[in-house]
């Protein structure tokens, strides 16, 4: 691994780390807004606004991090009959398809942010500008198609496939959820 | 053929390629989407999609119901209440003949009741009851077969991620949804359990006995699972009455699983930490082709595709149930080639202009096509509960799980043979919502 890609695995570690608490943010908030609600017939101003913006960011940081960590969710049934070069040949193409559209999403995306900062749209009851949740959001979108690239780069210069050793779906973490199943 | 149907075809044809070149589902949706709608429209209005439809859907806060019940799972993972049910259930019910199989099923019906991820079920289900079955000696297939089966319910009995993705493509009440999957799930646990009483009757392999356990051990087992089972019925409920919307209940159940894991030391930050991180990669994930499908749905609405496949759909003039039956064996097939999810996504924005022409309840609907796509976890060659199974019991082989599954599957047909026959039994209750 060479320096450039231990900045981006160190970067990937931090979003990870942040989209986790932004959903721990999520849950509170939800949690709390209920039971002032019931409990003591109060409301949480912005909790609503604030909660789906902090959401907005989490996912796209967190679609970053599926596409470093290869999460996302594809379709192997064709690949998984196939010799361990061409599924390395494949995984670059659909790396190379994934990179192409998330430039697309990023350009377009950045527009929207300028737009919405030009606009001066903010929250509906505390006031809060909403293009800064954009921008961040789109930095998850950025960090997409950086991570994207690097992994295209290392198989250019390396002339080396990333594979799996086994191509049965296994379980990948200590929870028991294989990536993007349901 | 007219422009928008060589546009439909080829990007249908386009999609299918993109995904068995493997790219990921939600960039192929969006690509194929976006270019359809392109061609459909014009370039300019199809890249300001892309700059405004992801975001919209990515804060869409009925959709934070997502991560926080994928949580509200992982959480009840770590904090071992899998292994609390299945003693629970095996104090309960051990001691019949095949009493374990049966004990894992009905801990299954427990644990989906908290998580909504079938996978995940059977995953944290292997870990728990098929050791204790291996040491009573039961025969492979029963284990197994039992453990892959129930593990379905966690698409089924709510809260279903499955269910709530169908909701949000269809427009429909998740919570009604959430409810409906009540009594098709309560059904499949019961016959499940009919299924191993089945097997234990008509098998010459030799099935071990348990002791019966005492009232105070069936007390104690019960202990660790009690608060749990409340909390369901506290989020559901609050569902059904009407108290909360779908994703307050999302954070309301995360958030009780975590006190009662705290309050019972099952949980510590450095777990809390890795089911967040667990939890909002899978929901990236879930995010991502959801975004992709509901690009992919303006390249439908532009292209009018679904109402062309209704039109041919309906000439073929099969009436309301046989046009279904060929739906259904259409999502069977998929099934041998495409997950639960992908399934859903893809098929979901064609099939669904079809069955409402035909009058069918869009409610029923979700569960009978959810029950269909359940079906594809558990049959070859893309069951993935099995090869979950497989993976963390690699001395079973894979054509031995399939086996044990097959009695199981057989009576999810049946399961869904009636309630094709009577969708009351699915609606009465979303149809007594508040």
């Amino acid at each position: 691994m060479n320096a450039f890609e231990r900045i981006i695995n160190k970067i990937v570690l931090f979003v990870d780390a942040a989209a986790a608490v932004f959903l721990a943010i999520i849950t509170g908030l939800t949690f709390l807004t209920v039971v002032l609600r019931y409990v003591f017939n109060a409301t949480l101003p912005g909790s609503f606004d604030i909660g789906r913006l902090l959401l907005g960011v989490a996912i796209f940081w967190g679609i970053a991090v599926a596409a470093y960590r290869k999460e996302h969710i594809q379709v192997d049934i064709l690949w998984s009959v196939l010799p361990r070069k061409v599924q390395g040949a494949l995984n670059v193409f659909s790396d190379i398809v994934f990179f192409g559209c998330a430039c697309v999403f990023a350009a377009m995306f950045w527009l929207r942010v300028m737009a919405t900062r030009t606009s001066g749209e903010t929250t509906f009851e505390l006031d809060v500008p909403i293009w800064p949740f954009h921008l961040a959001a789109w930095l998850g979108i950025a960090l997409t198609a950086v991570v994207l690239a690097v992994r295209i780069l290392h198989v250019a210069f390396t002339r080396q496939f990333d594979l799996p050793d086994d191509d049965k779906p296994v379980v990948s973490n200590p929870m028991g959820f294989p990536p993007g199943e349901p | 053929m007219s422009y928008p149907d060589l546009v439909a075809v080829g990007g249908f044809a386009l999609l299918f390629v993109l995904l068995l070149l493997r790219v990921p589902i939600g960039v192929a949706m969006g690509l194929v989407g976006v270019g359809g709608f392109a061609l459909m429209v014009r370039t300019g209005p199809a890249l300001n999609l892309v700059g405004l439809s992801p975001i919209r859907t990515a804060t869409e806060y009925s959709l934070a119901l997502i991560p926080m019940f994928i949580l509200m799972g992982s959480l009840a993972t770590a904090s071992g209440l899998s292994a609390e049910l299945y003693r629970a259930s095996n104090a309960w019910i051990g001691h019949r003949r095949g009493g374990l199989a049966m004990a894992t099923i009905a801990a299954c019906g427990g644990f989906a009741a908290i998580c909504g991820s079938s996978v995940a079920t059977a995953a944290t289900m292997t870990k728990v009851a098929l050791p204790e079955m291996k040491r009573y000696g039961y025969p492979d297939t029963l284990a197994t077969g039992s453990i892959a089966a129930g593990g379905t319910l966690g698409i089924l009995i709510p809260p279903s991620i499955v269910l709530a993705i169908y909701g949000i493509l269809t427009e429909q009440d998740i919570g009604k949804l959430f409810i409906a999957g009540v009594v098709p799930g309560i059904m499949a646990l019961m016959l499940y359990l009919v299924t191993v009483r089945l097997y234990v009757m008509f098998s010459k392999q030799d099935v071990p006995v348990q002791e019966v356990a005492s009232w105070q051990e069936r007390i104690a087992a019960s202990r660790g699972v009690w608060a749990v089972l409340l909390l369901f019925v506290f989020v559901m409920g609050g569902i059904y009455g009407g108290v909360f919307t779908p994703s307050e209940a999302a954070g309301m159940g995360a958030s009780g699983v975590l006190i009662i894991g705290l309050v019972r030391r099952r949980l510590n930050l450095k777990t809390i930490y890795r089911c967040l991180v667990d939890s909002i990669q899978v929901s990236a994930s879930i995010f991502f082709i959801l975004i992709g499908a509901l690009l992919f749905g303006y390249f439908l609405t532009a292209t009018q595709s679904p109402q062309k496949i209704a039109t041919a759909l309906l000439s073929l003039e099969l009436g309301p149930h046989g046009t279904l039956l060929l739906i259904l064996l259409f999502f069977l097939l998929l099934g041998c080639i495409l997950d639960a999810m992908a399934m859903i996504v893809l098929m979901i924005p064609i099939i669904y202009p079809v069955v409402l022409q035909l009058g069918f309840d869009p409610i029923w609907f979700g569960v009978i096509i959810v029950m269909t796509v359940e079906l594809g976890l558990i049959t070859p060659p893309v069951g993935m509960n099995v090869f979950v199974l497989n993976s963390l019991a690699r001395d079973i082989p894979l054509q031995r799980i399939f086996a044990g599954v097959m009695p199981f599957v057989l009576m999810d047909v049946l399961r869904l043979a009636i309630l094709v026959a009577f969708p009351i039994l699915v609606l009465f209750l979303p149809n007594s919502m508040q």
